[in-house]
């Protein structure tokens, strides 16, 4: 019979959203529930035999008691599903944690810092775990790990990185090689790895249920993995409540401002946060004059109908021909010549901001601003 | 380099326009709409070909030929010693499909050369140096303001339409405004703001931390709760069996004290009375038997008659004593009675003693027999309170038994319950300090749960730290504004101190040598101004005006002058900027504001220019043709459109 394993983990609930101004945290927060509770309704529907939240269920430093509340009162309904909980760098079982404070209920069984084997009769199950205690861990996780009874199916549930070293509960390959387990179910990398195997062990980083900010898009959610004497597979459903997206738009062409809002509303999706960086060279009059609040209020429309918020950065570069300016008689010529020449001698990162200078130089020189 | 040939094959509205030009100067008459500007956009064109930008085709599109076909033509040129055709094609729509070669026309073979190579000027400087327009020139005549500020732009920048006092100014107020301090604006009050939030949310993250702990808190002290309420119930439970114990205790030594009560009063009744009873009957008993046992003489009274007179012998035989004594005296024989009379005494006393003996003896006898008969009676009384004592020590003895008894039951019910209580954990079993106890754990209840309600009263809102994502949000918001802000004032900064640095360098190389010359070209053409300085201070041009023998700025001068002076400037710039390639000097209505002895002049002064530099002014007045005429005797190339 095969094994139905849930796993999700980085659910970072009442965590911030970077990029997003404040008064959208409140919307967000709510977000990040509604993606937990749909998750937990398909592992209902799914009929899972187990349920795994690899670490960083919530943001230790700003999490509310309600929304504690409301997880431990979600994850009882999935009695007698059980849930094992591996608490990351993020939600660490402290002393002070809510993770020993609160109530949870019988089936939800939480990992502290020692390794732990829960074992199952019925499913022939072993679930291994251990969790953070602390924000950092530097020691290999799985160091000398090995599964006690290889006729069960043996599961571990950790938060870490997949690494040699790292200050996150390092999970180094060869540890996963030699520790006999079925599946390893990982937390802590946000962006979904799909089904790993190292050895005879299936690994996977589920990635985050819902997008945190914009570098975290695309769909997300929580994978099932189906496990039987052999084999191991992985479904992913996506629960996000919105979902970030990140877009260049090359307006090298100039276009109206009409134009460039028409092409921004291509991605103006459903339940989208879009971030557009405007690209491409283009001339000095035509970047001053492009005008991102009016934009941003002019796609309000969009906002209407569904897209949640849009962030425009106009990244466009002036289109100055450096050769040909350096040739110029007078100011300008020696200006160019002089920017030409630091622009050859500083550090790649420097560049950025000597380009800039030459831009507002020549615009300067060039007297728009009286 | 010169231009010897143009041919527009088709050119906006010209085509199939053949011009030959010579090396020195060239006048080109036309009047409006005669297709003068298209003529000189097309020279521009050959060398530089058209606008590549996408968006930007008015060029393009305004000098496509009318009839549709396509635009193109030919310029031929000296280079360099060697005869080169230019030949382009342009398209009506992409600048990529446009056609050029360079061709050297004496090998035949074709050059890998742009227009820039040619003129050895780059199209901005092309338009700013050489090419001096119509339009500059008008526009300065409406406005001397503007006209002034080239002015100055040339003699401190060396190009017109550069300011570079605005330049820096406009640089440096961004500077201080972004080191300043204005709300906002400058860097550190946005540092300002973010530190005021990062404090705020240092707060809010330390009293999210205080609150965890109270949580934790709660825990223990809702545990220890429990325990206490535990502690108490039982306490209730088994207290008032400790009542009965307790009771029970005090009912048993207040038995154990009536025992030894009992227990004095019979061993006193049985040691002190009852003993003291027994001897005291013992001791008469035997006094009795003593008394009885003595009862032998007895006294007659017949006998006890007898001698009763004796004490009248002892009388009378003393009477004669004292008669025969006194009468010894008066006859000594009375002696003889005398001892008669003692006699008689002797005999009376004996008499008498026995009487008195026998009295005794008889008194004796009834004393005794009283004696007697008083022990008989004291013994029966010894009897009766010895048998009083004895009934009485009985009862004592049953009474004791009785409550012995009593105290062993009790003592039996003690050690039960106290068993039934071992079971509890009870350190004391005594029942004041079950009391004391039970009494301190409800106080400790009490003051559990007023910290339970206390704790939940402080944290009651734990909204509050919804506040923690917003303020980080608008903390990153802010860096990124910061960041930003950093990036410009490093941009701003650079780009002042390298203009700064420019324009020392171009005041003190540059500058100095194009005023000198432009000084001598002014002098030249009005044949009255003859130095031009600049005034580095105030960043003002001026003129020295012999007449009045002082400087005056060109703004207080005449739209005459000052465009002849700005036409002094040019010419300088062009000989400053252009290089050993030498390309022609292209007027396009320069002299309209002038009159006939400025025109005169200048006319004369490009004629003579134009042995070193090809020349090629285009007029839509005849004037300027006249004028040449009479000037040159026929040494110069009139066309006319």
């Amino acid at each position: 019979m095969a094994l139905k394993i849930a796993h999700m983990a980085d659910v970072h609930l009442d965590s911030d959203f970077l990029g997003l101004p404040p008064h959208l945290a409140a919307v967000r927060r709510g977000d990040m529930i509604k993606s937990f509770d749909r998750a937990i309704d398909v592992v209902k529907a799914e009929k899972a035999d187990i349920l795994i939240i690899a670490g960083d269920l919530f943001e230790e430093q700003s999490v509310l008691k309600s929304t504690i509340n409301h997880i431990s009162s979600r994850l009882g309904e999935l009695y007698p599903v059980p849930v094992f909980i591996a608490p990351g760098n993020h939600d660490p079982h402290t002393h002070r944690s809510y993770y020993r404070i609160c109530d949870w209920p019988d089936n939800v069984h939480i990992f502290d810092q020692n390794l732990y084997r829960f074992d199952i009769d019925t499913l022939n199950v072993s679930v291994y775990g251990k969790g953070f205690d602390r924000p950092y861990i530097k020691e290999p996780a799985l160091y000398g790990f090995k599964v006690e009874d290889s006729s069960r199916i043996n599961i571990m549930a950790i938060h870490g990185d997949i690494a040699e070293e790292s200050i996150y509960n390092p999970i180094r390959l060869k540890d996963i090689e030699g520790s006999g387990l079925n599946y390893l179910a990982l937390g802590h990398i946000h962006t979904r790895t799909g089904l790993k195997r190292t050895g005879k062990t299936s690994w996977c980083y589920p990635g985050n249920i819902e997008g945190r900010d914009f570098g975290e898009c695309g769909p997300r959610g929580f994978v099932m993995c189906t496990l039987d004497e052999n084999q191991c597979k992985l479904d992913f459903f996506q629960v996000n409540t919105r979902e970030y997206t990140v877009v260049n738009i090359d307006i090298t062409d100039m276009p109206e401002t009409q134009e460039i809002i028409q092409r921004v509303e291509r991605y103006c999706g459903n339940n989208v946060i879009l971030r557009v960086f405007l690209k491409g060279v283009v001339e000095e009059q035509y970047k001053e004059g492009i005008n991102i609040p009016f934009i941003v209020d002019q796609l309000n429309g969009s906002l209407k109908e569904g897209l949640f918020y849009v962030d425009i950065v106009d990244e466009t570069e002036v289109d100055i021909d450096l050769d040909a300016l350096a040739k110029d008689v007078g100011i300008k010529g020696l200006y160019a010549r002089k920017m030409k020449q630091i622009l050859q001698e500083v550090h790649e990162d420097e560049k950025k901001v000597v380009k800039e200078a030459l831009r507002i130089g020549i615009k300067a020189l060039g007297g728009q601003e009286q | 380099m010169n231009i010897e040939e143009l041919y527009v094959k088709s050119f906006g509205k010209l085509n199939d326009l053949r011009i030959k030009l010579c090396d020195n100067f060239n006048i080109i008459y036309g009047q409006n709409e005669s297709g003068k500007s298209t003529l000189i956009a097309f020279i521009r064109a050959m060398l530089y070909g058209l606008s590549e930008k996408k968006n930007k085709t008015p060029d393009r599109i305004a000098y496509m030929p009318w009839d549709g076909s396509e635009a193109g033509g030919d310029m031929v040129l000296v280079h360099e010693g060697k005869k080169l055709r230019i030949h382009r094609t342009f398209d009506r729509n992409n600048h990529r499909k446009d056609q050029c070669q360079i061709s050297d026309m004496t090998k035949g073979i074709e050059l890998n050369l742009s227009g820039e190579d040619i003129t050895g000027l780059t199209l901005s400087a092309f338009d700013s140096t050489v090419f001096i327009r119509q339009l500059s020139v008008t526009r300065i005549a409406d406005e001397n303001k503007d006209l002034y500020n080239k002015l100055v732009n040339i003699a401190q920048t060396g190009q017109e339409d550069a300011d570079a006092g605005n330049a820096l100014i406009y640089l440096e107020d961004r500077i201080k405004e972004l080191s300043g301090r204005r709300k906002d604006v400058s860097i550190n009050s946005v540092m300002e703001r973010r530190s005021s939030l990062e404090k705020e949310l240092n707060e809010l993250i330390k009293q999210h931390q205080l609150m965890m702990e109270d949580e934790s808190r709660l825990l223990d002290l809702k545990e220890r709760l429990k325990v206490l309420e535990d502690e108490i119930a039982q306490l209730n439970e088994i207290r008032p069996s400790f009542m009965m114990l307790d009771e029970w205790e005090r009912d048993f030594s207040k038995l154990k004290v009536e025992i030894e009560r009992l227990d004095g009063e019979i061993k006193e009744l049985e040691k002190t009375s009852l003993n003291g009873y027994r001897e005291e009957l013992k001791q008469k008993q035997k006094k009795l038997d003593d008394l009885l046992s003595q009862k032998s003489s007895y006294v007659d009274d017949q006998i006890l008659k007898r001698y009763s007179g004796y004490s009248v012998y002892l009388t009378l035989g003393m009477v004669l004593v004292v008669a025969g004594l006194l009468a010894t005296f008066l006859n000594p024989l009375f002696l003889a009675l005398l001892a008669i009379g003692a006699v008689m005494a002797f005999l009376g006393y004996n008499g008498r003693n026995r009487y008195y003996q026998l009295i005794q003896m008889k008194q004796q006898e009834e004393g005794q027999e009283a004696l007697a008969k008083q022990l008989i009676l004291d013994i029966d009384d010894i009897k009766a309170l010895i048998n009083e004592t004895e009934t009485r020590l009985g009862q004592l003895r049953f009474a004791k038994d009785e409550k012995e008894q009593r105290l062993q039951e009790l003592k039996k019910r003690i050690d039960d319950l106290m068993d039934s209580l071992s079971t509890y954990n009870i350190e004391s079993y005594d029942y004041d300090s079950i009391i004391s106890l039970s009494s301190q754990k409800i106080e400790e209840k009490e003051k559990i749960i007023s910290q339970i309600a206390s704790i939940q009263e402080r944290w009651k809102d734990g909204e509050i730290f919804k506040k923690i994502p917003e303020l980080r949000q608008e903390i990153n918001l802010l860096d990124r504004h910061i960041e930003k802000m950093n990036f410009e004032y490093r941009a701003f900064k650079l780009a002042y101190d390298v203009m700064r640095n420019c324009l020392e360098e171009v005041n003190t190389d540059f500058t100095p040598r194009l005023i000198e010359r432009a000084g001598e070209i002014i002098k030249a053409i009005t044949g009255r101004y003859e130095r031009v300085g600049i005034d580095s201070e105030n960043l003002k041009l001026s003129v020295i005006v012999p007449e009045y023998s002082v400087f005056k700025s060109p703004f207080d001068l005449s739209g005459g002058t000052a465009d002849q002076i700005y036409l002094g400037f040019r010419i300088a710039l062009a000989d400053a900027a252009a290089s050993d390639k030498n390309p022609p000097l292209i007027l396009d209505d320069a002299l309209v504001q002038y009159d006939d002895e400025r025109l005169k002049n200048a006319l004369s002064f490009l004629v003579k220019y134009s042995k070193k530099r090809q020349v090629i002014l285009f007029t839509c007045h005849r004037r300027e043709i006249d004028m040449l005429e009479d000037l040159c005797d026929g040494d110069i190339n009139i066309i006319e459109l």
